[in-house]
């Protein structure tokens, strides 16, 4: 009995064993990045794939196609591939300008449920095609493929681009209080450059903000410890000679939703710890206690700096920074629709406080 | 069933007489019977060439013999022992008793004028032909003595006895063997060791019914409390200290004459993991390495079954710069990574056996060339990839971190299982392996008590001498595990003061 025990469960897994699908690792196609274009009425799909020569040198390889639907276009990537198209290591997604103004939730939609992709993947959107950044990429580097994922990552970990990845992504996009934002590119002569972010509206691409407001976005979203922003200090003419370039060492915001008469007011205090890495020669002289005048600028100039942007995303009628919400974590029975009605004309106060800790060896 | 019967041990009483026993040893050509008259006695003397000291027979027996006998007629044979000096005499009617005894070496003397009995003087030489001394190297450590047991048990017990100096400690001593009759010696510390546990040990020795016990290994197995484990279920040890320390600790020990084993019951899993030399490094660091060896094992086993996984069915796990060299070092790989991996594990296992089965020095040499040209040359034929094996290697290497050789050898065996459930299901099949073996090991039991203890059943108290070596202010209490009659080694309160200042 016992033996007869074993051999059954022998058997069964013997038997089940051929029901995995195994996909040895050699035996597949790997694609890291992927590109969606749609133009004259077609979209067009760019994967590139990493071909690996000498050791760890690799080169990038692109496969490009086209169709009439988002959902044929891996299909006919494989038709041009040798071996079997695998997404399972992807770590980029790069949407087209114009395909991204039609929405791209046929993409993210179908990625949420994709159990073989990671939540870490990066999304963004290129100015012109995708296809042709990725182009750039993969002909400008020489061995690493994974270019912009990477550039991506640095700088969100040491600049201005707040974190942005799938997850967080589908987090704003299916939040009732908020709007997804990726990163955007640009072509820059024979170079790929981060611009800054583009702005979503129900997963449809709808503006963007340069590199210096979207330092703006990441201190105003949480607690960040990186970045860079440039400030003008004086009236001094010449060029340059009137800013103040300012690091952030810890920057925190903190949210206040009130009733101001019958408004709501939103009071947005941010305290930043700054060092002040370049600043123009004058500032040095000496006696005088020209950083606290320097400090009161800087401040005032962030905070107009703040009206602006929200501002701006109030006219697109667009939430990146998840006003929404924070409203409805200190609101009993948040209605978004009535929330979003009141929006545009939303009293949003910035408050901002700087504290310079050092500037530098030899103050 | 019929055939077996010839196997199994007669309890027949013996009907055997003092003429007969006399024919039935003649047969042998080592056999010396020698009689002769001293004064009005007539006196034979039997016993086994082979067996006696030969220094002894004539200084110690023969010559008292021939000189004292005749001066004191009055001598008989119980009271032998006024002429012969030697210590162990005994007077025997016994034919069976004085069988058993010859062949282990003694010298039977009898008198014509009492039949029917004789003297049994022990001439035995008990050193012939075995090892003075054991330089522990299959234990090997560093620091610390290097003095193992040998294969006399004599010897055995008395380099115990040095060390645990106090009336308490018992030897209790029996016969194993049908063929053999090796002595086997159960030692324990009485007021210790758990009485039941002694019991049990007690038990299933005397229940052992073998011909010739080899080594003690074959005790182990025989009494082991479940024979199809690939775990060791008793600790072996060559080592005197680790043997000392069971005792303390409140386990019991096994010799057995002829092997240079004691076996330790109950073990737990995690003595099979310490080392003695963790006791002799500062707690830091033997507990550092002891975590080490710990790790060693995991990654012993499981290092090729996760290769295998993840190159088969979860290529999504590689991190993107482990990509690259992955992929590049299985391009050229005609198998799937199963093949690969069976094929250098096996390669591995041969270089092992062979080594072990060789001469040392050729097994040196036989080491570099399997290592470095067999390896090289795989990889550049493109049987291997270079990742797998430096995982492979690292494996072997980590299962050899095991200081008990039976242990690293359950893991060797333990590797392959994992291997095949990795090529059929991928990780969920590693998931079901590890969870097969933590269910197997759970179950497992040395001498009736858990063998995972004190991590199942959970025995939070007894943490401090199993991942971690616990500096000795904190070790005085004996693992309750053991179910010990005293509980603590030596004073806690003492051993917890400090003695910074001299007074």
């Amino acid at each position: 009995m016992g033996m007869k025990r074993w051999l059954a469960c022998l058997l069964g897994l013997l038997l089940l064993g051929g029901c995995a699908k195994s996909r040895p690792i050699d035996q597949i196609q790997i694609i890291q990045q992927m590109g969606y274009d749609f133009k004259d009425d077609q979209y067009i799909g760019t994967a590139v794939y990493p071909t690996f020569k000498q050791g760890p040198m690799t080169k990038p390889n692109m496969l490009t196609t086209s169709s009439p639907t988002v959902y044929d276009l891996i299909p006919r990537l494989s038709a041009k591939s040798a071996l079997p198209i695998e997404e399972g290591q992807l770590r980029l997604i790069l949407f087209g300008k114009q395909f991204a103004e039609r929405g791209i939730e046929q993409i993210t939609h179908s990625l949420a449920r994709n159990n073989k992709v990671g939540s870490h993947l990066f999304l963004g959107v290129a100015e012109g095609s995708a296809k042709e950044l990725l182009d750039i990429t993969a002909k400008t580097t020489l061995s690493d493929t994974l270019y912009l994922p990477n550039l991506i990552k640095q700088n969100e970990q040491s600049m201005n681009l707040p974190k942005t990845n799938l997850h967080l992504f589908l987090y704003r996009y299916f939040s009732p209080g908020s709007d997804p934002f990726l990163p955007y590119f640009e072509k820059k002569g024979g170079f790929v450059k981060l611009e800054g972010v583009a702005l979503f509206r129900d997963g449809r691409y709808v503006g963007h903000v340069d590199l210096r407001d979207s330092f703006l976005m990441k201190i105003l979203l949480g607690e960040t410890k990186n970045g860079v922003y440039q400030l003008k200090v004086g009236e001094r003419g010449k060029q340059g000679e009137d800013r103040v370039m300012l690091q952030n060492l810890w920057a925190k915001p903190t949210y206040k939703w009130r009733r101001d008469g019958d408004r709501h007011v939103l009071d947005v205090f941010v305290h930043i710890h700054a060092s002040v890495r370049d600043y123009p020669s004058w500032l040095d002289e000496p006696g005088a206690n020209l950083f606290t005048d320097v400090k009161k600028k800087m401040e005032k100039e962030l905070e107009q700096d703040m009206r602006r942007l929200f501002h701006y995303f109030q006219e697109k009628r667009i939430d990146p920074m998840g006003i929404g919400d924070f409203v409805r974590s200190v609101t009993r029975r948040w209605d978004r629709e009535s929330f979003y009605r009141e929006y545009p004309d939303l009293d949003i106060r910035p408050h901002v406080t700087v504290d310079i800790i050092h500037t530098g060896i030899g103050e | 069933m019929s055939f077996l019967s010839f196997f199994k041990k007669k309890k027949r009483p013996s009907q055997l007489t003092m003429p007969q026993l006399w024919e039935k040893l003649r047969r042998s050509s080592d056999f010396v019977e020698v009689s002769f008259v001293v004064g009005r006695k007539e006196l034979s003397v039997y016993y086994f060439d082979s067996l006696v000291d030969p220094k002894v027979l004539q200084e110690n027996i023969l010559c008292h013999l021939q000189n004292d006998l005749s001066r004191r007629p009055d001598v008989q044979l119980e009271n032998l022992q006024q002429i012969v000096p030697i210590q162990r005499i005994e007077v025997s009617e016994d034919a069976a008793a004085i069988e058993e005894k010859v062949l282990k070496g003694f010298v039977v003397v009898s008198f014509r004028e009492q039949p029917g009995k004789a003297a049994l003087i022990s001439a035995a030489n008990e050193n012939l032909g075995l090892r003075e001394n054991n330089d522990t190297e299959n234990e090997f450590s560093v620091v610390g003595p290097k003095v193992g047991f040998v294969e006399n048990i004599g010897t055995n017990l008395h380099l115990l006895r040095r060390q645990i100096v106090t009336p308490n400690l018992v030897f209790r001593e029996m016969m194993i063997g049908s063929v053999s009759k090796t002595k086997v010696v159960i030692a324990y510390i009485d007021g210790v060791a758990n009485p039941e546990t002694i019991r049990t040990m007690t038990q299933r020795i005397e229940a052992i019914d073998f011909d010739v016990v080899f080594d003690n290994a074959i005790i182990d197995q025989i009494i082991a409390d479940n024979s199809k484990t690939p775990f060791p279920l008793f600790l072996s040890t060559e080592r005197i200290d680790r043997a000392v320390y069971a005792l303390v600790s409140g386990q019991v020990a096994v010799f057995c004459d002829g092997s240079p084993y004691a076996i330790i019951g109950p073990s737990t899993f995690f003595d099979f993991f310490t080392s003695p030399e963790d006791y002799s490094l500062p707690w830091v660091l033997g507990s550092f390495f002891r975590l080490i060896r710990f790790f060693g094992v995991m990654f012993s086993i499981l290092a090729s079954p996760v290769y295998i996984a993840v190159l088969t069915y979860h290529y999504e796990m590689i991190p993107e710069d482990l990509l690259g060299p992955i992929i590049y070092s299985r391009s050229n790989v005609p198998f799937p990574p199963v093949l690969e991996v069976l094929f250098l594990e096996i390669t591995i296992e041969l270089l092992r056996e062979a080594g072990a089965r060789l001469p040392t020095k050729v097994a040196q040499t036989l080491g570099i060339v399997g290592g470095i040209v067999i390896g090289q040359a795989t990889v550049d034929a493109g049987l291997a990839s270079t990742i797998l094996l430096i995982v492979v290697a690292l494996a072997a290497l980590a299962s050899f971190t095991t200081p008990i050789f039976k242990m690293s050898n359950s893991i060797r065996f333990i590797r392959f299982p994992f291997i095949l459930f990795a090529a059929c299901w991928g990780g969920i099949g590693i998931a079901f392996a590890v969870c097969g073996l933590l269910i197997h090991l759970g179950r497992l039991q040395s001498l009736g008590y858990p063998y995972l203890v004190p991590f199942y059943p959970l025995r939070v108290r007894n943490f401090r001498d199993t991942f971690v070596r616990s500096p000795y202010s904190m070790t005085a209490e004996r693992p309750t595990f053991f179910r010990p009659q005293s509980r603590f080694r030596y004073d806690p309160e003492n051993a917890k003061q400090k003695r910074d200042i001299d007074e």
